[in-house]
């Protein structure tokens, strides 16, 4: 019914793309490579802060706001593991971090989630990604991973 | 094996080259993105 | 074949009026790659803002010319092929509630009173002319689609046994896609977006309409590039002097389309809150799916291309491809439509890793985004619609073309810089560099805080592919308008080029019929957007206000 030819090629598309989604699915298990978790919004999200769990784990909860983040500084030491919470409190923003795979929307009523981690010390550029009005270009915050520690 | 005039015996084997040319393209730019997403986790 | 003075008449203002819009669209497009590279340090040109204008380029060049378009190129279409001509009274209907729909929403956006960008994300709000203009140009597309509808089953009444022509299954295919998507879009606009934006309703569930804009926005792509599929399938290897390799083929891609188009939208939302990991990944996975039928398409037109060439007497696995039409001006649509396939390689292959689920996080929002997409719809759908247009134009006029030469290299003109200015923001998105934008005001300002020196090569690329890009749609506007305002020379006609299949191909029953596609697609959306729009509903904590862009505090509703 159809040409020989046609049927290998999309045979070989099926099994490259294949490749794509098995490189997709250890990237998830062994690497801990996802998209922003899922979590039910509620109130607690809209307080900025900064929160040690432990020696090496951190919280860091940014609220997006017309336009800057809070917080918009953030000091961490480095070789910590930093789980983001990021929500808005009007328009809908973007959350990204420099040479980090950070890259979050900021949307009024949802809270997205990711973790990093800081193993390289240095200033770590936060920029608003998404179009939240006409001081859109002036928004950014800074995560400060420094070593020794200072907080 | 070329006969341009036949179309039944006409074999596309440069259609098949471009395609291999293609996939090969593919695999060089989502691994390139792949290996960078690895390395900035 | 002859067709009537009134449908010639509106095909002309259909093609006409977006490419009129066109020009302030690409004016638009330059001014962007300025203040983007920093050229410039402030936030308005001639009294149009930065955001403004980029709400202008990205509403008038993706999606009043595509839907004109469209529905110019449909009505073509279905009366070349089927040979009748759509109903007066149904196509007037929907070139006016088009043509109106467009002047409502350009004067909002002129105005400066509809600065949301074309997704329209809410809670930015804008004047209800916006949304109401924006529903009426898609209601008016509809208008025409119903039309042929009942043309096409009257058609296959009288030939039940005829397989219907691919370009026929491609329209309808589109179209169909085309009305299921936007009524998503309609709900978000006249339900949600117009009461609220009219002060009626006090708040908007933002993840739920960003769920629902997703829902039409990916489909949206597919819409914008089936026509240029409809083009490379049943003209391309007839334009290239050879015949089409498998007809079957076509058929397959289109259906397969029909299928996923539109469960696939979630893949525009990874970095979304409220919307599980599960719905998302589902649908990255299916998106896989949707990439086959251009893998298809890319080796069947390579393989009519590499016939053509082989005719006029090539030889060699790859030498083959130097003797295709290249530069031509008797067959300029040639130029277009394989310009448009170059870019398309890269922008077909940079889309597969934006929905690769945790591969998006890399350049998610970045300047990546329109480096990719400008390889799409400013490659294949945009370089077709510019071919087809003047190529129309030219027929249905009976005039000749002003300055063919002109015309005839515009397309490899773009494509340079299109190549050049993807380059540019695709690299720059891999560094971070934002978009949507003006980073001449302080990311790529010396005298800002915030100046982000990384951003300057990447952006000085925009920059030069963007000046190239705007020259070649200047040459092609003198080719166009020229030729519009030139003097008749021959009677007008409409004579589409026509791609005969390389086999003989059996006609296959189930590639000629819609009823058993429709309630699998329909089953597909059901399973994969259920979820979503649950997610969406239930993990969502407050409603949004409306917001102007200019104002951090929230629009006091007068009651």
């Amino acid at each position: 019914m159809i040409d020989v030819f046609e049927r290998r090629i999309i045979l070989v598309s099926i099994l490259v793309m294949g490749l794509f989604i098995l490189a997709i699915f250890y990237a998830m298990g062994a690497r801990k490579a996802d998209v922003t978790e899922c979590l039910p919004y509620d109130k607690t999200y809209e307080t900025a802060r900064v929160e040690q769990l432990d020696k090496t784990t951190y919280q860091i909860f940014y609220v997006a706001r017309m336009w800057n983040f809070e917080p918009s500084v953030a000091y961490i030491p480095v070789g910590s593991e930093v789980d983001l919470f990021v929500t808005s409190n009007d328009v809908v923003h973007g959350f990204n971090v420099y040479n980090k795979n950070v890259n979050l929307m900021a949307v009024p009523g949802g809270v997205t989630k990711t973790t990093v981690r800081f193993d390289q010390p240095g200033v770590y550029k936060v920029v608003c990604h998404e179009y939240c009005g006409t001081g859109h270009q002036n928004m950014q915050a800074e995560i400060i991973v420094n070593y020794p520690k200072k907080q | 094996m070329t006969q341009p005039d036949n179309s039944e015996n006409f074999v596309p084997r440069g259609a098949i080259a471009f395609f291999a040319f293609l996939i090969a393209l593919g695999l060089i730019i989502w691994f390139g993105i792949y290996f960078l997403m690895l390395e900035r986790i | 074949m002859q067709v009537s003075r009134f449908l010639r008449n509106t095909i002309l203002i259909e093609l006409f009026v977006p490419i009129l819009l066109l020009t302030v669209g690409i004016y638009h497009g330059l001014m962007q790659v300025i203040y983007r590279a920093g050229v410039i340090h402030q936030s308005s040109v001639a009294k149009l803002d930065y955001y403004q204008g980029l709400t202008l380029h990205g509403v008038i060049n993706a999606v009043v010319l595509t839907t004109f378009f469209a529905v110019a190129f449909g009505h073509a279409t279905i009366a070349f092929y089927l040979k009748k001509e759509p109903n007066k009274k149904a196509t007037a209907l929907s070139m006016w509630l088009m043509v109106i729909g467009t002047l409502l929403a350009a004067a909002a956006m002129l105005a400066g009173k509809a600065s949301v960008l074309y997704t329209f994300y809410p809670p930015l709000k804008a004047h209800p002319a916006f949304y109401i203009g924006t529903a009426m140009l898609i209601i008016g597309s509809w208008v025409a689609f119903f039309d042929w509808v009942t043309i096409y089953l009257k058609w296959k009444k009288e030939n039940p046994e005829t397989n219907t022509p691919l370009a026929i299954i491609g329209t309808l295919v589109n179209f169909t896609i085309w009305f299921v998507c936007t009524t998503a879009v309609a709900y978000e606009v006249l339900v949600l977006l117009v009461p609220w934006s009219l002060g009626h309703t006090p708040t908007v569930n933002v993840p739920l309409a960003r769920t629902l804009f997703w829902f039409f926005g990916h489909a949206l792509v597919y819409f914008w590039l089936l026509p240029s599929y409809i083009m490379f399938y049943t003209m391309l290897p007839k334009l290239a002097g050879g015949k089409l390799y498998s007809a079957t083929a076509g058929r397959i891609a289109f259906f397969i389309f029909l299928l996923l188009s539109i469960p696939i939208g979630v893949h525009h939302q990874f970095g979304d809150p409220s919307i599980g990991r599960g719905v998302k990944l589902s649908q990255s996975l299916l998106t896989f799916g949707v990439a086959l039928p251009s893998f298809i398409t890319a080796f069947t037109l390579a393989a009519s291309l590499e016939y053509a060439a082989r005719k006029r007497g090539a030889t060699g696995l790859y030498n083959w491809i130097w003797k295709l039409p290249f530069f031509r001006k008797d067959v300029f649509l040639f130029g277009y439509l394989i310009n448009g396939l170059i870019l398309f390689i890269f922008g077909g292959l940079t889309g597969l890793v934006l929905a690769s689920y945790s591969l998006n996080n890399v350049v998610h929002n970045t300047a990546f985004i329109p480096g990719h997409f400008h390889m799409t719809v400013a490659g294949p759908v945009f370089l077709a619609i510019l071919g087809m247009s003047i190529f129309l134009l030219q027929q249905l006029t009976g005039k000749k073309i002003f300055l063919p030469t002109i015309n005839a290299i515009v397309p490899y003109l773009w494509t340079v810089g299109v190549i050049i200015f993807s380059s540019g923001l695709m690299w720059g998105g891999l560094m971070g560099e934002p978009r949507r934008t003006n980073l001449g005001l302080t990311y790529l300002n010396p005298a800002s805080d915030q100046y982000h020196p990384y951003w300057v090569i990447s952006s000085m690329l925009g920059l030069a592919g963007g000046g190239i890009m705007f020259v070649a749609g200047f040459l092609y506007f003198i080719s166009f308008f020229g030729t519009l305002f030139s003097k008749r020379s021959t009677e007008p006609l409409l004579d589409l080029p026509e791609s005969e299949p390389l086999h003989e191909e059996k006609r296959i029953p189930v590639l000629d019929t819609f009823k058993p596609w429709l309630a699998i697609m329909a089953l597909i959306i059901f399973l994969t957007y259920l979820p979503a729009i649950s997610d969406a509903l239930n993990n969502t904590g407050k409603k949004a206000p409306p917001y102007l862009p200019t104002d951090p505090t929230p629009v006091v509703q007068k009651k």
